[in-house]
């Protein structure tokens, strides 16, 4: 299992990339900056088992939270409203 | 698109860019790499090809085609892994996946109640058994479906999607062959 590198609290920023292949993380949260909400565990990465291959060392899954105005340029909801997203650590980076 | 209608085919006599040989050449070096886990066969790389989506098919250089099979055939033979590509590739823009369309534009969400018909069932079920036989994983069912052609995963039902799916990977897993499914649908049809 690879080591947790974050901790609830710590902003994180979402890779922006784009590789081929089944990946989890949405199209629309690429580049985006959160704060770890908390860590989930930790599972066999699916874009590896998604290839028919193990997936391990299992990777950890983080509940990340985003401000919707900070996901859509044009939210017209509340400032406060957040967005929620599970997202594996190799998405991500310290922000 | 053999016997499709076409536009006139205009020959032009024109040479290579530097980066055109590089990727041919790389493609042929993996290519002669037999009998280790860096090789891949042609016939991946056209399979990677002909999976395209008809759009980027279209809009793309030939051997733009070849870049992007190269990357889909290392991320296939775990030469590198998706996370190790998309590390590299920060801020490279590639076309959204279809069926990736979260915060696109949509229509309003209509519940309704349905029950499932007795082949969406079966098909729901062999897909269960399958996958806790370990003979396949939600996620490469997942991957064969985001890898459908768009109008074909518009058009197909969430079941019918699963159908073909499970074609796709039992196929890549060797379960079985593309020449038992073609006979077996000729017998039927």
């Amino acid at each position: 299992m690879n080591e947790a590198k974050f901790r609830p609290g710590e902003r994180v920023r979402v890779l922006k990339a784009y590789p081929p292949g089944h990946i989890r993380t949405p199209h629309y949260i690429r580049g985006c900056v959160g704060e770890v909400e908390r860590i989930c565990g930790a599972f066999p990465n699916p874009e590896e088992l998604a290839q028919m291959r193990s997936g391990l060392p299992a990777q950890p899954l983080y509940r990340v939270r985003f401000l919707q105005k900070n996901v859509w340029p044009d939210y017209a909801g509340p400032a406060t409203d957040v967005l929620e997203i599970e997202i594996y650590q190799h998405w991500l980076e310290p922000a | 698109m053999g016997g499709e209608p076409g536009s006139t085919v205009v020959p032009d006599e024109h040479d290579y860019a530097e980066w055109e040989r590089r990727i041919d050449a790389m493609a042929v070096l993996l290519w002669g790499l037999k009998g280790t886990k860096k090789y891949f066969s042609v016939d991946e790389h056209r399979k990677a090809i002909e999976s395209l989506p008809p759009e980027v098919y279209d809009s793309i250089a030939y051997y733009e085609k070849w870049i992007l099979a190269l990357a889909q055939c290392m991320v296939g033979r775990g030469v590198v892994s998706s996370a190790e590509l998309a590390q590299k590739m920060k801020d490279v823009m590639f076309k959204r996946q279809h069926h990736d369309m979260g915060g696109l534009p949509a229509g309003k969400v209509e519940p309704s109640e349905h029950d499932y018909a007795e082949w969406e069932r079966r098909v729901d079920a062999l897909s269960v058994l399958l996958g806790s036989k370990k003979i396949l994983t939600v996620d490469e069912r997942r991957r064969a479906i985001e890898s459908l052609p768009p109008e074909a995963y518009d058009q197909m039902s969430y079941y019918e999607r699963w159908t073909s799916a499970l074609a796709q990977t039992l196929i890549q897993r060797g379960v079985i062959t593309t020449e038992e499914l073609a006979r077996k649908m000729h017998e039927r049809s």
